[in-house]
């Protein structure tokens, strides 16, 4: 009984290192995309590193999904950010993650397009909020509307991608429990 | 989770376009309540005591001084000189002035309307 209870554990340990790592490299990947070139608006992004946070907590486990959130902050923010950009992923994140919550609520209605929307709008609430509490509420008001018609775009983009994953991991998953 | 749209996909989108409207109105409030915080300043040259007029009431005052005279208007939150009898009439064509730190100069006469405010001033410029 032993010798499964470490395999549930390593099996546990590899699948979140795993989907760490692409939640990692997607943000690098949009780090890297010179979006903000064709769209100047500070703090847009595409969320692609929220696919891999949305695909652990829906197929590993919502503790995972959390542990990859947090460290994949803290990782991006100590080798690609600063201080204050640390602060804002965070808060973000932390508003995002509550965003799946509050879709997994709806899962029988929903799917991941509103789903992403709801993250995209939540993490970008999040960032204003944070940007409030550094430079005065004025932020809430002149720049949240614009972030919250950008995450009704993006956020649905992500959802549409994620909606392309989710069935083929289901039969992935599928696959590994029968086969 | 469903993996293809439905029509429920919508609610959260109509929540952020809507709020994003709401909170875009917003600033058409917020910029009556700025000018309650915000002073007109009148210093003369001549060594009269400056004088402070709020720009949330709308009111006209007349100025003499020395040989020019001159009408300040507070309108709408912004000042404006409206009439005066300067040579230059510089004072007039500067337009009307709301933003804090913003001045209006008549320099034949002396007069000058600075805009100061009781909130304090937010931040420039961030880097980081």
């Amino acid at each position: 009984m032993r010798s499964l209870d470490n395999n549930a554990i390593t099996r546990r340990l590899t699948s979140d290192g795993l989907l760490l790592g692409v939640a990692l490299v997607l943000s690098y990947l949009e780090y890297l995309l010179p979006l903000n070139l064709l769209i100047p608006l500070p703090g847009m992004k595409l969320g692609l590193g929220q696919l891999a946070v949305t695909v652990s907590f829906f197929f590993a486990g919502k503790k995972d999904a959390a542990l990859v959130s947090c460290i994949r902050v803290l990782i991006m923010g100590l080798l690609f950010g600063s201080a204050t950009s640390l602060y804002f992923s965070a808060c973000g994140a932390f508003l995002s993650f509550c965003g799946l919550f509050i879709g997994a609520l709806f899962k029988k209605r929903l799917s991941y397009i509103g789903l992403g929307i709801l993250c995209a709008g939540l993490h970008n609430a999040g960032q204003c909020f944070a940007a409030a509490t550094l430079f005065g509420t004025g932020v809430l008001l002149t720049y949240l509307p614009v972030l919250l018609i950008a995450s009704a775009v993006f956020g649905g983009l992500g959802g549409w991608i994620m909606n392309i994953i989710a069935g083929r991991l289901e039969i992935i998953t599928s696959e590994k429990r029968h086969g | 989770m469903k993996k293809s749209i439905t029509p429920w996909d919508a609610i959260p989108a109509a929540i952020c376009i809507l709020l994003s409207g709401l909170l875009l109105l917003c600033p058409l409030l917020s910029k009556a309540s700025a000018a309650e915080n915000s002073f007109a300043v009148i210093s003369y040259r001549d060594g009269r005591a400056s004088e402070t007029y709020s720009l949330s009431s709308d009111r006209e005052i007349p100025i003499q001084c020395g040989q020019y005279s001159m009408l300040i208007l507070i309108e709408d939150g912004k000042v404006s000189v409206a009439e005066s009898n300067c040579p230059d009439g510089i004072c007039i064509k500067t337009g009307k002035i709301s933003k804090i730190g913003e001045t209006l100069v008549c320099a034949p006469a002396g007069v000058s309307v600075k805009i100061v405010s009781t909130v304090k001033e937010g931040i420039d410029a961030f880097i980081g």
